[in-house]
């Protein structure tokens, strides 16, 4: 049973009730409350597709989206984000809750997911070759990876390369693929089909909107991928499209750089990224165009050269 | 500059997790947790010094051996230059008298 299963009234009932729990790629999810601003249909739109945990099932992880008790609440609703019994973050206007809830997952993920070796990273499959755009935040590999799961490739992920430590492969983690700023009507006219939640405006990152992973890449979250390109992409304004190979050692670096928990896990972090970068085919990628990057990526993944 | 009569060496009780892809190194430090990325001189004397203590003397004997003639022309400041640097980043040390 998928949570597009339920009418939004018996949805609701849980979500105010014993919560709704959610696998979310490796992950069992519960998640209580919610009712500020528009986050309820929001997070019914955007998982729709997601299979649901009995009531009964244990979950990793149990938020709750809830109204914060200090005083400011009397003078401007907000949102709380608690994970068990623990409150990680100051409050949110209760506008930004659906934000809110999406930031608070990835918290949860580079903080306490450790049985992973973890990067920062956008992770597409075909083939069963999984391509990595790894990078920092602001270089537009979510807006990559959106555009290219309109282009034949399976979302694994737009945030987080989780990374089997015994055998390399990744773990699919298809979440909404968080989009900023421009890059939200750049999706909506690359993709039409693309189906798109709320655009919240005014966070600390600018407007924020959220694409539905495609029900495909959520179906087979079970499929792992082994890596095959690690790309490290940079977005420059007016740039000409250019795929550039790096040097296994300086991938590593940047690897082990964008990677969230390689120091916490010290010599097996060294062997996971050690293994990852002989797995790879390693590249910089610098782009502004996204039809031109869309034809470089994929011709990786036909086999076709479009190095510079 | 260092003392060229000092002993140094990679102390013993330092692991260090190496990878090699071509002419490039990274070292891993398990004690510190630090990663490093070396070029083929710079791994050719941390593990000259992983192997045994030795002078800075003899470590440039070390190196003029290994270097083809006619390409060791600077080599006796590029080796002061890389020993300043592996002490810096604590993967070799002098050793005690």
């Amino acid at each position: 049973m998928i949570l597009g299963d339920l009418t939004f009234e018996e949805f609701w009932l849980r979500l105010s009730g014993p919560g709704v729990g959610l696998r979310i790629g490796p992950f069992n999810v519960r998640v209580q409350d919610g009712q500020q601003g528009l986050f309820a249909p929001t997070f019914h739109f955007l998982y729709s597709d997601f299979p649901l945990l009995s009531d009964d099932e244990p979950a990793e992880f149990r938020i709750r989206m809830r109204d914060p008790t200090g005083v400011r609440r009397w003078w401007r609703r907000q949102v709380q984000f608690r994970l068990d019994d623990t409150d990680p973050f100051y409050p949110f206007p209760a506008s930004l809750a659906y934000p809110l809830f999406e930031w608070g997952i990835n918290w949860c993920i580079y903080e306490h997911v450790h049985e992973f070796f973890v990067i920062h990273s956008a992770v597409i499959e075909k083939g069963g070759r999984a391509l990595l755009l790894s990078a920092p935040p602001g270089s537009g590999k979510s807006t990559l990876c959106a555009a290219l799961i309109h282009r034949g490739w399976r979302l694994l992920s737009d945030e987080f390369a989780l990374i089997d430590k015994a055998d390399g492969r990744i773990f699919p983690l298809p979440r909404p693929v968080g989009l900023k700023e421009k890059s939200i009507s750049l999706i909506q006219s690359f993709a039409p089909e693309s189906r798109m939640g709320p655009t919240f405006a005014d966070t600390n990152k600018g407007a924020v909107a959220h694409m539905r992973a495609p029900g495909d890449a959520v179906a087979r979250a079970g499929e792992s991928a082994l890596p095959a390109w690690l790309v490290f992409p940079t977005y420059g304004a007016g740039a000409a499209t250019a795929l550039s190979p790096v040097t296994k050692a300086l991938a590593f670096i940047a690897a082990s750089d964008n990677s969230f928990n390689y120091k916490i896990l010290g010599e097996t972090g060294f062997e996971c990224v050690s293994r990852l970068i002989d797995q790879c085919e390693c590249f910089d990628l610098r782009f502004s165009d996204l039809n031109g990057v869309v034809d470089a990526l994929d011709g990786l993944g036909a086999g076709r050269s479009s190095v510079q | 500059m260092p003392d060229n009569k000092i002993l140094w060496r990679v102390s013993p009780s330092t692991k260090l997790m190496w990878r090699r892809w071509g002419d490039e190194f990274i070292v891993y430090n398990v004690a510190s947790g630090q990663t490093h990325y070396l070029n083929a001189l710079a791994a050719q004397v941390l593990q000259y010094f992983q192997g045994q203590a030795a002078t800075f003397d003899e470590l440039v004997q070390d190196v003029r051996d290994s270097v083809p003639e006619g390409e060791d022309a600077c080599i006796l400041e590029r080796v002061r230059e890389l020993l300043k640097g592996l002490d810096y980043l604590g993967l070799i040390a002098p050793v005690n008298p």
